[in-house]
């Protein structure tokens, strides 16, 4: 069963929920897929990493085989390539490794090398395996990274649990296409509220069936309850506004090895889920 | 002109929050949000005529 | 010589058009034949790109100067191989800083800004 763990805002508690389900779970793996600013592994810390460095395909001229047809430079919908004092030019940051080029040289000019933008690493806390992708600064997509830790993920495992991206573009949408269930973290305020329906949206429109996670919620913000409620979406769980909680998150612990109350909901939360996914 | 830069790296730190609290304090006749995926400025920023709105065309190569 | 300048319109009094790979036209004038010629710049609207595509454009023309408010990096290497010569405007309109420039009054381009690149 793979869970998704989506939000749209940042800082809404998607690692909080996505690393506290994969513990509950306990033989379970957690995937960081927020591979722009990957958390979990703060708190997770795994041990024994393995690590597996992630390319893109970048072109490469055979100066003597060009012909100076500048094919591949009207092909390239990216302009990442350049034809000037009969040489062609490639600015790696702006390719997007689609091999385009090389099928349309009609002279076997071009070859694909290979460019790093990323690493994933696997590792275990306790029983739970952690997976995190990491992209390069300045990289434009992380899909790359992200497909190379979800491949990762073996078939029939008791639980995955992904921890998406923050918005609701390609990244996002690359981590929640191989998910069964959705959980969409939500936080009870006007802001909360108005990228859940982002994120909303896009699940709806992936076909994917979801529940919702409300996260410091204290009770003054109703308008994600209506919404909720209106639409006929479950809310599973309202996590509590708390100091206590605040405090075990900011030095990086584990709510549901430090705090009781929170082991009995994320268990609760897992049932729920199960339930849903088995539906 | 002066342009100044608000960004955090994590999300929910307040980026939004500290750039409603500088336009309102600059008095500033310029803003945007560039959180295109999921943009929230508008709701706290004091917009209150109706905005123009475009759709962002980009051109297919063909 | 041909020298470039991106333009917000197609007159010679246009102004010159802040940015580069997203002008909407240049403004091509030939110092020997006095000439102006204008090219509609089909990176404009470039999803990515759009500095090399238009960088690419001005050598074909055969432009050897170019005339600019600001210049990425990567346009500027483009320029730079083709030994294209970027200067810094500093009047408002084409012509201006065509005058100018025949003058001797601009700079060389010393400063390019950080390519966008999609990566916003």
């Amino acid at each position: 069963m793979k869970v998704a763990v989506l939000s749209g805002k940042g800082g809404t508690g998607k690692t909080f929920v996505s690393v506290n389900l994969a513990v509950t779970a306990k033989e379970s793996i957690y995937i960081d897929c927020d591979v722009e600013e990957p958390n979990g592994r703060l708190f997770l810390k795994p041990k024994n990493i393995k690590k597996e460095e992630v390319f893109t395909l970048l072109p490469q001229f055979l100066g003597e085989k060009c012909i100076g047809c500048r094919k591949c430079v009207d092909f390239c919908r990216f302009n990442a390539l350049g034809f000037i004092k009969n040489i062609p030019l490639v600015f790696s940051e702006v390719c997007h490794s689609c091999g385009g080029c090389a099928i349309v040289c009609p002279s076997g000019a071009i070859s694909e090398t290979k460019r790093p933008i990323g690493v994933v690493e696997d590792g275990f806390y306790k029983s739970v395996r952690v997976i995190t992708g990491e992209l390069n600064v300045g990289e434009t997509s992380g899909v790359p990274v992200i497909r190379t830790a979800l491949d990762r993920t073996p078939i029939n495992e008791n639980i995955t649990v992904i921890d998406c991206p923050p918005g609701s573009a390609c990244t996002v949408m690359e981590s929640v296409e191989i998910a069964d269930y959705c959980v969409l973290v939500a936080e009870a305020t006007a802001f909360g509220l108005h990228n859940f329906q982002m994120v909303y949206e896009l699940v709806s429109l992936l076909q994917k069936p979801c529940g919702v996670v409300i996260n410091k919620a204290d009770g003054s913000y109703s308008h994600l309850e209506s919404f909720c409620k209106e639409r006929n979406i479950p809310v599973f769980c309202r996590i509590p506004y708390k100091e206590n909680l605040a405090q075990i998150g900011a030095k990086a612990g584990i709510a549901v090895e430090e705090d009781g109350e929170m082991k009995e909901q994320f268990s609760e939360l897992l049932g729920k889920i199960k339930r849903e996914v088995e539906k | 002109m002066k342009k100044l830069l608000i960004l955090s790296g994590k999300g929910g730190t307040g980026k939004t929050t500290t750039a409603a609290a500088f336009i309102d304090f600059s008095k500033t006749k310029g803003f945007a949000d560039c959180d295109v995926d999921a943009p929230n400025l508008h709701l706290v920023a004091g917009v209150k005529t109706d905005p123009k709105k475009g759709v962002f065309m980009v051109r297919k190569k063909l | 010589m041909k020298i470039a300048i991106p333009v917000n319109d197609m007159r010679e009094e246009a102004e010159v058009c802040v940015s580069f790979g997203r002008a909407p036209y240049f403004l091509i004038y030939d110092t020997n034949s006095k000439e102006v010629v204008f090219s509609r710049n089909k990176a404009a609207e470039a999803q990515g790109g759009a500095g090399i595509k238009s960088a690419q454009a001005i050598v074909d023309e055969k432009a050897k100067v170019l005339l600019t408010v600001r210049c990425g990096q990567n346009a500027a290497e483009v320029f730079n191989a083709a030994e294209v010569k970027v200067y810094k405007t500093t009047k408002v309109t084409a012509k201006e800083n065509i005058e100018a420039f025949e003058k001797g009054e601009l700079a060389l381009m010393t400063q390019f800004h950080a390519g966008f690149h999609g990566k916003a």
